[in-house]
C-alpha cells in the first residue's frame, strides 16, 4: 500500500481565512501535530470527527497541540446515547492505555456535538452534518465555502435491509422501504452537486457479500450515489487494511467504468494527496 | 530445532506506515517466537495483522480449530490495537489465549474498553464468536515446550519484561523500558544474564531522552550499555520512534554496530518482515 498508503483515516481541510479543519483522527494525523507543534503560536484549530471508532480517533492523545497552552480547539462530534463525545476522548487516556493522563492537556479544547440534520455558520463557511448507516452514531458532513461544496461520507453502508446505529432499527420498523427511500433521496440531497465527494468504499463487491453489517460502501453504490447527485469529483476513500495498491487501482477501474463518459471525475485517495476545488 | 524471532511491528507509540519507513516498519509492536513448530506471540500492536502472513493455510482461519498463545507485557494502546484487526477472532471456534502477569479482571477490563460499542462496531469481549482464554503467568509458567518468567520494567505504569526459556535457547523481551532508571534497571539486568537474545527498548537520542524525560523508554546509549552488561549474543534494539525514517535508522544502527560488535555479541535494529534465528 505504497501508493495509497497505510494509515487510518485523516485529512485536512484549508479555506481562505479560516483556520484549518482536521477531519479524524487515525494514525496519519500524528505526523501533522508534530508539524504544527513547532509553530508560533497561539493555534487555532477545527476538529470534525465523523464517529468513535479506534481508526479515526487513535491519534487524538498523541495530537501534540492538545498539549500546548496557546492552542483553542473546538470538536463538532457526534452525540451519543450511551457516552458524550467528552468522555470517549478521555476514555483513551485510562491510566493503564495511555501514558500522559488527560490532564495534562492544557490546550482549550470545546465541543460542539451533533447528531444529524443541523446546519450552522463557522466563519465564512456553511456547514451541515446528515446521520450515516454505520455502527454506533456517525455524521456524514458538508462543508461549503465561496460556491464551493465538499462533502465527507465515511463510514456509511448501504441501507437496504441493512440498519445500522444506535436507533436506526427502531425508525425503519414501521415501514422499512419507505425509511430506506427516505434516507436514500436524503443522502442524495446531502451531497446534491458538491464539488468532491470523499466516500466509504472499504469493500469491492464480493468482499461485502455477509459483511454488510460492518457498515461500509463500494464503489458502485458510491458512484451510483455520486452520479445521481450530479456530484463533480468522486475520492474513493477508507481502503480496506488488507487492500494491495493493485486491490485499489481495481476498485478504481470499476468506479470509472460505471461513470464511463458521464461528468464525473473518479480518483482513489492516497496519502499525501491535495485537491483544490 | 531451532528458535528464531520475527517482528511484525517495530515502531513505538504509533503505526507510521509510510515509504521512508518500509524497510524498518510503520506497524506498532508486535512479535513472534518459534521454536519448532510451536508459536507465541508478544504483544498485539498493529504488527499483529501482518502476522498472519507467516501461517500455514491448509484449514483456513474462518474454519475455526486455529489456537493462538499471546503474551501482553502491558495495555498501552501500541501493544493492544492490532487486536480488533486480528481476523481469527471473528469466526467461532477459534482460541485466543492471553497470557500476562496481570490479574484476569484488568485483562478483561482493558479488552472490554478496546471493544467496547462507542470505540468499535462491537459489544466487548463476549460479542466476539472466538473464544478468550485468559491466563496469569506465575513465574516458570509454561506454554508447550516454553518456560516463561517476567520481571518489572521502568515504564509509565505497570509493565514487564519476559524470558522466554526453550531447550534451544532463550530470549528477553523488553519492548518498553527507560534504562536510566537505576534501580529497576540494575534489577532487570541481573534477571537477564545469560539470555541468548535480547530485545530491548531504543526510542530516543540522548538528546531527545533528555528533553522528554525519559518518557519510559531508553535512549540508544543506555540501551547498548545494557546490551553490554547483559552480554546477549544478539541483541535487538526496537520500538523506534515513530517519524525516524529508514535513513537514519540506518545510519545509527551502523554507528552503534561500528562500536559495540565483537566476534561474540553484536547488535541490530528490529526490521518488520525479518527473521532472527536465535540459535
Ligand atoms: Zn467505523
Ligand atoms: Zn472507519
Ligand atoms: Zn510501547
Ligand atoms: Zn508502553
Amino acid at each position: 500500500m505504497m501508493r495509497y498508503g497505510g494509515n487510518t483515516t485523516s485529512f485536512r481541510i484549508d479555506i481562505d481565512g479560516i483556520p484549518p479543519i482536521f477531519v479524524d483522527g487515525g494514525t496519519g494525523l500524528y505526523e501533522e501535530g508534530i508539524r504544527l507543534a513547532s509553530q508560533p503560536g497561539p493555534l487555532r484549530i477545527y476538529m470534525l470527527v465523523t464517529h468513535t471508532h479506534w481508526d479515526h480517533i487513535l491519534s487524538y492523545p498523541l495530537f501534540e497541540p492538545f498539549y500546548r497552552q496557546d492552542c483553542e480547539v473546538t470538536f463538532f462530534a457526534p452525540v451519543s446515547e450511551k457516552a458524550d463525545f467528552p468522555r470517549l476522548i478521555r476514555g483513551q487516556h485510562h491510566d493503564r492505555t495511555f501514558p500522559r493522563s488527560f490532564n495534562e492537556i492544557t490546550a482549550h479544547i470545546e465541543y460542539r456535538s451533533f447528531s444529524g440534520g443541523e446546519k450552522f455558520k463557522l466563519d465564512g463557511a456553511t456547514i451541515s452534518a446528515f446521520r450515516l448507516n454505520h455502527p454506533g452514531i456517525t455524521i456524514g458532513w458538508r462543508i461549503e465555502h465561496d460556491e464551493r461544496a465538499v462533502c465527507i461520507i465515511t463510514d456509511n453502508a448501504p441501507v437496504e435491509n441493512n440498519y445500522l446505529g444506535e436507533g436506526m432499527r427502531e425508525r425503519a420498523a414501521a415501514d422499512p422501504q419507505a425509511f430506506e427511500k427516505e434516507f436514500n433521496d436524503s443522502l442524495t440531497d446531502f451531497i446534491l452537486g458538491a464539488d468532491l465527494v470523499i466516500y466509504d468504499t472499504h469493500f469491492d463487491e464480493a468482499g461485502i457479500k455477509n459483511r454488510r453489517h460492518w457498515g461500509h460502501s463500494t464503489p458502485q453504490t458510491a458512484t451510483a450515489f455520486a452520479l445521481e447527485a450530479g456530484v463533480r469529483h468522486l475520492l474513493l476513500h477508507h481502503h480496506a487494511p488488507e487492500d494491495t495498491d493493485f486491490m485499489v487501482d481495481r476498485k478504481l477501474d470499476e468506479a470509472r467504468s460505471i461513470a464511463g463518459e458521464q461528468n464525473l471525475v473518479v480518483e482513489a485517495a492516497a496519502e499525501g494527496m491535495v485537491l483544490w476545488l | 530445532m531451532a528458535l528464531t524471532v520475527c517482528f511484525w511491528g517495530t515502531r513505538g507509540n504509533v503505526m507510521s506506515v509510510a515509504r521512508e519507513r518500509l524497510i524498518y516498519g510503520g506497524h506498532t509492536t508486535c512479535l513472534s517466537v518459534r521454536h519448532d513448530h510451536e508459536m507465541l506471540i508478544v504483544d498485539a500492536g498493529f504488527g499483529l495483522a501482518n502476522f498472519l502472513e507467516c501461517l500455514s493455510t491448509e484449514t483456513p482461519l474462518s474454519r475455526g480449530g486455529h489456537k493462538f498463545n499471546l503474551l501482553l507485557s502491558h495495555f498501552h494502546w501500541d501493544h493492544i490495537q492490532g487486536l480488533s484487526y486480528f481476523v481469527p477472532i471473528y469466526f467461532p471456534g477459534n482460541e485466543i489465549v492471553i497470557h500476562s502477569p496481570f490479574e484476569r479482571e484488568v485483562v478483561t477490563e482493558i479488552l472490554n474498553l478496546l471493544f467496547d460499542g462507542s470505540y468499535s462496531p462491537f459489544n466487548g469481549l463476549d460479542s466476539l464468536p472466538c473464544t478468550w482464554t485468559f491466563r496469569k503467568l506465575e513465574h516458570g509458567s509454561e506454554i508447550g515446550s516454553f518456560r516463561v518468567d517476567f520481571h518489572e520494567t521502568a515504564h509509565i505504569g505497570e509493565t514487564y519484561a519476559f524470558r522466554l526459556v526453550t531447550e534451544a535457547g532463550s530470549i528477553v523481551v523488553a519492548t518498553d523500558h527507560d534504562a536510566s532508571r537505576t534501580q529497576i534497571n540494575d534489577s532487570l539486568v541481573d534477571w537477564a544474564q545469560g539470555c541468548d537474545m535480547l530485545i530491548h527498548s531504543a526510542m530516543y537520542t540522548p538528546r531527545e531522552h533528555q528533553q522528554l524525560g525519559g518518557f519510559g523508554h531508553s535512549s540508544f546509549i543506555e540501551a547498548v550499555r545494557n546490551a553490554e552488561r547483559i552480554n546477549a549474543a544478539h541483541t535487538l534494539l526496537t520500538h523506534h520512534a515513530p517519524l525516524r525514517t529508514d535513513g537514519e535508522l540506518a545510519e545509527m544502527e551502523h554507528n552503534l554496530q561500528h562500536m559495540y560488535n565483537t566476534d561474540t555479541r553484536r547488535l541490530s535494529f528490529a526490521k518488520e518482515g525479518e527473521i532472527y534465528i536465535v540459535r
